[in-house]
């Protein structure tokens, strides 16, 4: 194939752009020249012709640029050729009907038949051609009707399975991914970079580069290659604007590559596969797996993203917040120490953060003279997962607003004045992991002396 | 005062040139065209329109306002937020004091076996040596805490805390002299002029306390040994604000701070205010990213006035304090003094601080030096870890133990039943890191019965490096920096994050 120049494409990619001006001059003539019949409005039929007129030009500059893009190759051959010249039918009726209606021509034979509206609604027609051809190139012929609802689902329907080992790689947990990342610019009728993905031996075949797997060597594999690379890297798929793959769709399309073999029959069953990846197949399937726990607990919560200016504002009033996984809004605020002097009230300042109250997940208010009350605000914050409460005048009766923090796996309350009587507390809190108690009102004795039940959670005091 | 030198213009031709493509900025105020002229001016220049993605931290005007991480960091979920790391600079020997090799005590003597040196490149202190007689350690080992994890009798205060401590007994490196071993391990590349570990943490995540530097490094003082030079805490060529800022061992960490006599220092804000602008018109002029990074220290230097003294002040620790460190730790600038300060740094939340011990390298008279090597940080380190973590601070600091490389099991020089002394070895060394997302009282990695060869889940540095970038929410592999026309990482191109050692 021969090389275009960048100049070329450069031009031909506004082609997708400059194609919905015909379409709404087009549409607008044949609009107004309904209207005027109906209302026998003679005024709004002057501006017919102009519309007619700009439909034309711009839907030839349209033709120049899409002629332009399908120098690029990577379209179906015979689809590109239907949208081709049914588009330059489309201009030329355009042209012909603005000639038809400004008197230009005059064809005598015709004039009972109306040309000016018979034409009118061949355009119509011919857009809705040219479009629908259009469409199927950008987006593949089964992007329109995928999700309409007489549309038989059937043939891509995988049947059902009864364990998550006799699901074949390939077909469930592989194909899907690149259906849904790949195949909107690698299918039957648009191949970027001659590259196809929508049957396995088209798949194996590759692009123009060559083949882009390499069975039982992800690393040497072009396709896990240009998935991993920086997101602002040239070679990076897929290309901007598109959603990058997940880490775990990646971990997937590695696995059937490395330990599958890339082989399209395989099940799970037969290739050693760690408790890692049939937990994200488990997931990716929504079977239920039995694998190890701490997957489901690292699971983060869905929050409402934040406004940025509020984050600005409680940054202002004090609040140190820095988001602890980029885009997904959760936080850990802290508030540096003696920002509340001791003779004000914490509330105010507690009950600006309750905004945000389900995006934070970590917590530092320590040395804030934060008092038993005010923990009933911090008790509202139900996604915590490590609360800082040391060095404030907190004690036992605090602590029972602290109840409802389920998710709460640490909490530290040393120099505080806590005592015994939150021990069983704590052991309530099922997925406490740590309480830090040095210089508190507890012992040694108390967390090692007839607390039996005191399996959870660990309870550290001082080093002497 | 410099409001006239606005249009500063370069009167060199080159520059003249460079000029006229770096006026985005003009090109755009000048334009009306909005939209389209954005649309140019990046086609212009579009090295230049993307590159604040390079430097995150050049825009960041206010210091109180939530700034998003520009690097699009963390990852995923972050489970350190500080580290400390006590770097043992000289290799520590693995023999001596965590690696438990019963098996040799009855080769005392014996010529170390070709199959397990298999030809192995050796240094030119020992590599001429008729033979290699075997040296087992001469120490005292037991078991400790409920992970009955193996320390030797010089570790008595370590042992205490074993059931905190997550050892990797198979770390490797590729480098088998000093300087290219410690810079390996400090920047991942035997080569100076890469960023160093706390360099990168600095670039990706930023600082948490304005007032302080994010990457601070303490030395011991009055030790001797392999040289310690400042590219192992350098930025390379990442901005400068990121590297390493060294307090000196003694009284005064940081000089000067205090203002000269007759002077108030009123009027400092002022001149700095100046000073800002002028740099302003030269960074306009230039663009040079090195000015930026300037004026971002002078203002560091500035609020560390302040925030210095208050930090480095001891006395408001309690003599408890002092007697969980050790008498050492009254002494400034020594290693246990250094410990405290580290965690009075960590608890101002310093993101990194990198202690460094010389003194490790016993070729000759290894029993006797490692055990005075052990008397002087063995107490501290324990210290540290229980001073953490009674403050709740081991949550989320990460503490890591280690040299550059591990010492052989074949005696250096001449062997005795009380004497002998261990060469540099690459292949197979100990290291232990605790707190914030590894498992405690946990040992990973094993060696051969000659702890010379890796039998089990090595650890290669590489490794090392993007488990702890992992730690930081950072994915190893995507934490980059363009220089060059290329895209550096901290582990290159290798690095794989060791899932066994997450907790």
């Amino acid at each position: 194939m021969q090389e275009t120049s960048d100049f070329v494409l450069f031009l031909g990619r506004f082609h997708p752009l400059v194609v919905h001006l015909p379409i709404g001059f087009l549409l607008f003539a044949f609009l107004l020249e309904i209207l005027a019949r109906f209302q026998k409005n003679k005024a709004l039929t002057v501006v017919v012709p102009l519309a007619l007129l700009s439909g034309a030009i711009s839907a030839l500059v349209a033709c120049i640029l899409g002629y332009l893009l399908s120098q690029s190759g990577e379209y179906e051959k015979s689809m590109l050729d239907r949208h081709f010249w049914v588009g330059i039918g489309t201009t030329v009726v355009a042209f012909l009907a603005w000639a038809i209606r400004t008197d230009k021509i005059k064809i005598s034979a015709l004039q009972k038949l109306k040309p000016n509206m018979a034409l009118l609604t061949l355009l119509v027609i011919l857009i809705g051609i040219t479009g629908h051809y259009g469409g199927n190139l950008t987006h593949g012929s089964e992007y329109l009707i995928k999700y309409a609802p007489f549309n038989a689902k059937a043939e891509k329907e995988l049947p059902p399975l009864a364990s998550l080992e006799e699901a074949q790689i390939y077909s469930y947990l592989v194909e899907p991914i690149l259906e849904q990342k790949c195949m909107g610019c690698h299918n039957s009728s648009k191949q970027k970079g001659g590259l196809a993905m929508h049957t396995p031996n088209l798949l194996v075949k590759g692009g123009k580069g060559g083949a882009i797997f390499n069975a039982g060597n992800s690393a040497a594999s072009e396709l896990i290659k240009r998935v991993t690379l920086a997101e602002d890297h040239e070679d990076f798929m897929p290309p901007e604007g598109k959603t990058p793959l997940t880490e775990e769709e990646i971990s997937l399309l590695t696995y059937w590559i490395d330990q599958a073999n890339a082989d399209f029959g395989i099940t799970i069953a037969s290739v050693e596969t760690s408790e890692e990846i049939k937990q994200l197949a488990a997931n990716s399937l929504g079977l239920d797996f039995e694998g190890e726990k701490n997957m489901v607990s690292t699971k983060l919560p869905e929050v409402p993203p934040v406004d940025p200016e509020l984050l600005d504002e409680l940054s202002a009033s004090g609040f140190k917040i820095r988001e602890l996984v980029i885009g997904a809004s959760l936080f850990d605020v802290s508030l540096p120490p003696n920002t509340i002097p001791s003779n004000q009230n914490a509330q105010p300042s507690l009950e600006l953060l309750l905004k945000i109250r389900a995006n934070i997940i970590r917590l530092d208010v320590s040395e804030n003279h934060i008092s038993n009350e005010d923990l009933a605000i911090v008790g509202q914050f139900l996604n915590l997962r490590q609360l800082q409460l040391e060095k404030n005048p907190i004690d036992d009766e605090g602590i029972p607003k602290l109840m409802v923090l389920k998710q709460l796996e640490s909490i530290n309350l040393y120099g505080t004045k806590i005592g015994k009587a939150s021990l069983p507390l704590f052991s309530q809190l099922s997925s406490l992991k740590t309480v830090y108690a040095w210089q508190t009102n507890l012992e040694k004795d108390d967390i090692t002396f007839g607390n039996k039940n005191l399996t959870h959670p660990k309870i550290i005091l001082g080093a002497l | 005062m410099c409001n006239g030198h606005d249009t500063l213009k370069s009167n060199n031709k080159d520059l003249q040139e460079v000029e006229k493509q770096w006026d985005r900025r003009n090109f755009l105020t000048k334009t009306s065209l909005g939209l389209g002229a954005l649309a140019f001016g990046s086609l212009l220049n579009s090295e230049k329109a993307w590159s604040n993605l390079g430097n995150p931290d050049a825009e960041s005007t206010a210091a109180n306002s939530f700034i998003k991480n520009r690097l699009g960091l963390p990852h995923h979920l972050p489970k350190a937020k500080r580290i400390v790391y006590l770097f043992q600079s000289g290799g520590p020997s693995q023999l001596d004091l965590w690696d438990y090799k019963p098996k040799i005590k009855d080769m005392f003597g014996q010529d170390l076996p070709e199959s397990v040196r298999q030809g192995q490149r050796l240094t030119a202190m020992s590599a001429l040596q008729e033979n290699f007689p075997i040296a087992p350690s001469i120490m005292d080992f037991k078991q400790y805490g409920e992970s009955r994890a193996w320390v030797s009798e010089l570790m008595p205060y370590t042992s205490e805390i074993v059931d905190d401590l997550c050892f990797i007994k198979s770390m490797q490196t590729d480098q088998i002299n000093h300087d290219p071993a410690i810079t390996f391990m400090q920047t991942g590349n035997q080569l100076p002029g890469r960023p160093s570990m706390g360099a990168w943490l600095s670039y990706g995540l930023g600082s948490d306390n304005e007032n302080l530097p994010t990457f601070i490094t303490l030395i011991t003082k009055n030790m001797t040994g392999q040289p310690l030079y400042s590219r192992l805490w350098g930025n390379g060529f990442l901005p400068t604000e990121h590297q390493g800022v060294q307090f000196r061992s003694g009284k005064d960490p940081v000089l000067y701070l205090s203002d000269p006599e007759n002077y108030d220092g009123n009027d400092r804000r002022k001149m700095l205010d100046y000073l800002g602008k002028l740099n302003d018109v030269q960074h306009d002029t230039y663009g040079d990213p090195e000015i930026q990074a300037r004026m971002a220290q002078y203002e560091m230097a500035f609020r560390m006035q302040t925030s210095v003294p208050e930090v480095t002040d001891m006395s408001d620790e309690p003599d408890y304090i002092f007697d969980l460190y050790g008498e050492d730790s009254r002494d400034p600038g020594t290693y246990a003094a250094n410990c405290l300060m580290a965690r009075k740094l960590l608890e101002k939340d310093v993101k990194f601080v990198q202690l460094y011990h010389q003194g490790w390298d016993q070729h000759i008279g290894c029993p006797e030096g490692i055990r005075a090597q052990c008397k002087r940080t063995d107490q501290a380190n324990a210290a540290l870890i229980k001073d953490l973590k009674q403050r709740g601070m081991l949550e989320d600091t990460l503490v890591v133990w280690g040299g550059e490389f591990g010492r052989t099991v074949y005696s250096q020089g001449q062997l005795t039943q009380s004497d002998y002394g261990r060469d540099h070895h690459p292949k197979a060394f100990t290291m232990w890191m605790a707190g914030a997302g590894v498992k405690p009282g946990f040992t990973y990695g094993e060696t051969d019965d000659f702890s010379y060869n890796v039998v089990k889940d090595p650890v290669h540095v590489h490794d090392f490096h993007a488990t702890l970038m992992h730690l930081f929410g950072i994915d190893h592999e995507r934490l980059t920096f363009k220089h060059q026309g290329r895209r550096f990482r901290l582990t290159d191109v290798h690095g794989h994050v060791v899932n066994d050692l997450l907790s």
